[in-house]
């Protein structure tokens, strides 16, 4: 934070206490002053009090402005029109249709460029590595994910996350510790390294006894159970000041490189002669990452292998990249190659897994699958780059004559089947559970069309995502002309609806059988990146 | 004019109960920014209500010099500051001192922040949702249900100052977000 909003974080501080009416003399005092001092603190008063005043009731059911409502309706009308126009009049609108914001965590980053519908990242560090890493909290953190502020605990294994003013922080399991904003955490027990270039420079750490700064560039630190605190600063220099004095100059302390203190639960601070502990750097992270990393994907590789032979697979493309024909997917069993038209081979799960790279309006892969199925499980992991579409082809039969499945994503976070039917077009859709938070990152896709049960339900990341009834007579499935990634669309559908993928796939599969929940959620343990 | 007033107290042709009414329903209609108003000079919730209460029996028997159709908050707070004063010189000890000059300062903030009571309370109930529900829930449990910090850190097995922390940096991320939203919207 720059030096202009100093005085507010003070005065927040105070103006929280005056709340709690925990203000001493002092503080009141202080807080006076600042009010004489800064002509915008006596408005910034105001507002905190209102919104104190605000809180005391019970808002849940405050209404947003109707102008919100009417845009987000507005929205979706104009959704829905764009959809007719796009697709045949035949098909029939399920009545469950309806847009539900994504939810997101906590507060607001805003550029002020960004309409207020839209989605807004809250966080305020990416988790971008992860060994062996066990939460206490049963929610899930994959590499790639953004952090909003709040209380975490991690049981086990290390984690390294990036604070989005520039401050690397490598924190190695047991640890209790919290995100405040972008520039500054609380430790309250574990061991972290951290890299503090110079645009974080001032990145702080509380503890339960003082206030560590940073002013470049690394610096360990470790809270024991019992409370005493150890800093060993490798390069650069560090400040240690009390917790809760503000920054006295009184309590400063500074520690330069090579330097290491110990911090006694009573504030003492000694000098120790060099570090007592070893830390984990983001080199050491970065190694740990690759081997786990190669670890996986052999792993993957060897199930892989086996499933070739799997009979209750109708097809399975696994996107091994074959140098001798750049152009074509190999497929293992029975079905056909795929021949590939336009998309890339790029990067895939891991670093040694090939993948398609789907962009440009002509990428697709185009194969053929024989055969009638009373059920099917589709399943794929996909790298959504984007949703800007209102729909994303993952496995779309050219054409849609009677009992080919159209796999698809819709953008509003829907995973689709949509069948053709006898009687018209059935669209099984899934709840809207994908949104920005997925894209970039690898996820895991399924649907399960269980005929004998007569259920339709899709997974994402191994986990339920909606499911429904097939309320039709029994028809087989067939395929036949199929294209991954696109839809070669018949002749008489014009113009040539944009709905190619945004993204990359690195495995596909068919089943010729419904997959349990449990045999789904295991596909995907298998597969995780 | 007095000619206009009947001798039990009806002007322009209305009840006293209908007037009743009509008093009534602008209090409701206004009571949140009074009440904020009175809180931001006040900073208790409980000398806030009794305040509040004063200032709503002066607000009635001084109901015939409000003009329908002008802002009735505005009219109420006027009033509120002169109860506020004088309640602050009554005060042995006040939980923050404001000279003269100052007390205008906030009182004057106040008011302006007023005018933005819907919009930001609506900007308030998204910021909320926005939320974790871990967020959401220590706010619902420290202010609307009053719970004590030390009960909610007992309960989550942290100290008191780390509560007290989380809750002095939601407040801070709160009103971020209103402000943000708020300019975001052309509002403010």
């Amino acid at each position: 934070m720059s030096g202009s909003n100093e005085w507010q974080k003070r005065f927040d501080e105070l103006a929280f206490a005056l709340s709690e009416d925990h203000l001493t003399d002092e503080m009141s005092d202080e807080l006076a002053l600042i009010l004489a001092k800064h002509p915008d603190a006596p408005r910034r008063l105001a507002e905190q009090q209102q919104l104190r005043a605000f809180l005391r009731e019970d808002i849940s059911d405050a209404a947003v402005l109707p102008m919100g409502r009417k845009r987000e309706r507005f929205r979706i009308r104009f959704a829905v029109a764009a959809i007719a126009l796009l697709v045949c009049a035949a098909f029939v609108w399920r009545p469950a249709f309806s847009v539900r914001p994504a939810p997101m965590e906590s507060i607001v980053q805003n550029d002020g460029t960004i309409s207020s519908d839209e989605p807004l990242d809250a966080g305020v560090a990416v988790l971008t590595q992860s060994i062996q890493a066990e939460w206490q909290s049963t929610r899930r953190y994959d590499v790639g994910t953004s952090l909003s502020p709040g209380s975490f605990e991690l049981n086990a294994g290390v984690v390294q996350l990036e604070f989005y003013r520039g401050a690397v922080v490598v924190v190695e399991g047991p640890a209790r510790f919290e995100l405040v904003n972008t520039e500054r955490m609380i430790c309250e027990s574990g061991k972290l390294r951290a890299r503090v270039p110079p645009p974080a420079d001032g990145f702080t750490i509380e503890t339960a006894r003082f206030e560590l700064v940073d002013r470049g560039t690394e610096f360990g630190l470790n809270m024991a159970a019992d409370g005493t605190g150890h800093v060993d600063v490798f390069e650069g220099r560090v400040e240690l000041f009390d917790v809760d004095s503000n920054r006295a100059p009184e309590s400063r302390r500074q520690v330069d490189a090579a330097g290491s203190v110990t911090v006694a639960r009573n504030g003492t601070t000694t000098v120790v002669a060099e570090p007592t502990m070893h830390y984990v750097s983001t080199d050491e992270v970065r190694a740990l990452a690759a081997n786990q990393s190669a670890t996986r994907f052999e792993a993957w590789q060897t199930a892989s292998t086996a499933l070739a032979n799997d009979p209750k697979i109708v097809t399975r493309f696994d996107f091994t990249r074959d140098p001798s024909s750049d152009r074509t997917l190999r497929v293992a069993g029975q079905q056909q190659d795929g021949a590939i038209v336009g998309a890339n081979w790029v990067e895939g799960r891991w670093p040694q897994k090939h993948a398609l790279d789907f962009k440009r309006p002509s990428d697709r892969v185009r194969c053929q699958i024989d055969g009638d199925f009373e059920s099917i499980t589709l399943s794929a992991w996909v790298r959504i780059d984007g949703l800007d579409r209102p729909f994303s082809a993952l496995l779309l039969t050219n054409g849609y004559d009677e009992g080919e499945p159209h796999w698809q994503l819709r953008g509003d976070g829907r995973l689709l089947l949509g069948i053709k039917s006898p009687s018209g077009h059935i669209a099984y859709d899934s709840n809207s559970v994908l949104d920005t938070r997925h894209i970039g990152q690898w996820t895991h896709l399924a649907t399960v069309y269980d005929g004998s049960n007569a259920t339709v339900t899709h997974f994402v990341n191994g986990r339920p995502a909606g499911s429904q009834p097939i309320v039709t007579h029994p028809f087989p499935l067939r395929f036949g002309d199929v294209e991954i990634g696109n839809w070669g669309a018949p002749v008489n559908y014009s113009p040539q609806k944009i709905r190619n993928l945004n993204g990359r796939i690195d495995e596909l599969t068919l089943h010729r059988v419904p997959l349990s929940a449990d045999e789904v959620l295991a596909v995907f343990e298998l597969g995780r990146p | 004019m007095d000619t206009e007033k009947s001798r039990n107290g009806e002007s322009n042709g209305e009840s006293n109960d209908e007037r009743g009414e009509r008093y009534s329903r602008l209090l409701i209609a206004n009571r949140r920014r009074i009440y904020g108003f009175i809180f931001t000079l006040v900073h208790d919730h409980a000398a806030t209500e009794d305040v509040l209460q004063d200032v709503s029996a002066t607000l009635w028997t001084k109901f015939d010099k409000f003009e329908p159709g002008t802002d009735f908050a505005a009219w109420a707070m006027s009033i509120a500051r002169f109860k506020v004063l004088n309640w602050r010189r009554k005060q042995a000890k006040l939980p923050l001192n404001l000279d003269d000059v100052q007390f205008e300062q906030l009182a004057d903030a106040a008011v302006s922040v007023s005018f933005e009571s819907e919009t930001r309370r609506s900007a308030l109930a998204t910021c909320l949702a926005k939320l974790s529900d871990e967020n959401r829930m220590l706010i619902r449990e420290r202010y609307t249900r009053n719970r004590s910090v030390a009960s909610i850190a007992a309960e989550a097995d942290r100290s008191r100052v780390a509560i007290y922390k989380r809750m002095s940096h939601l407040q801070t991320s709160l009103l971020h977000c209103i402000n943000e939203r708020l300019r975001v919207e052309g509002l403010s």
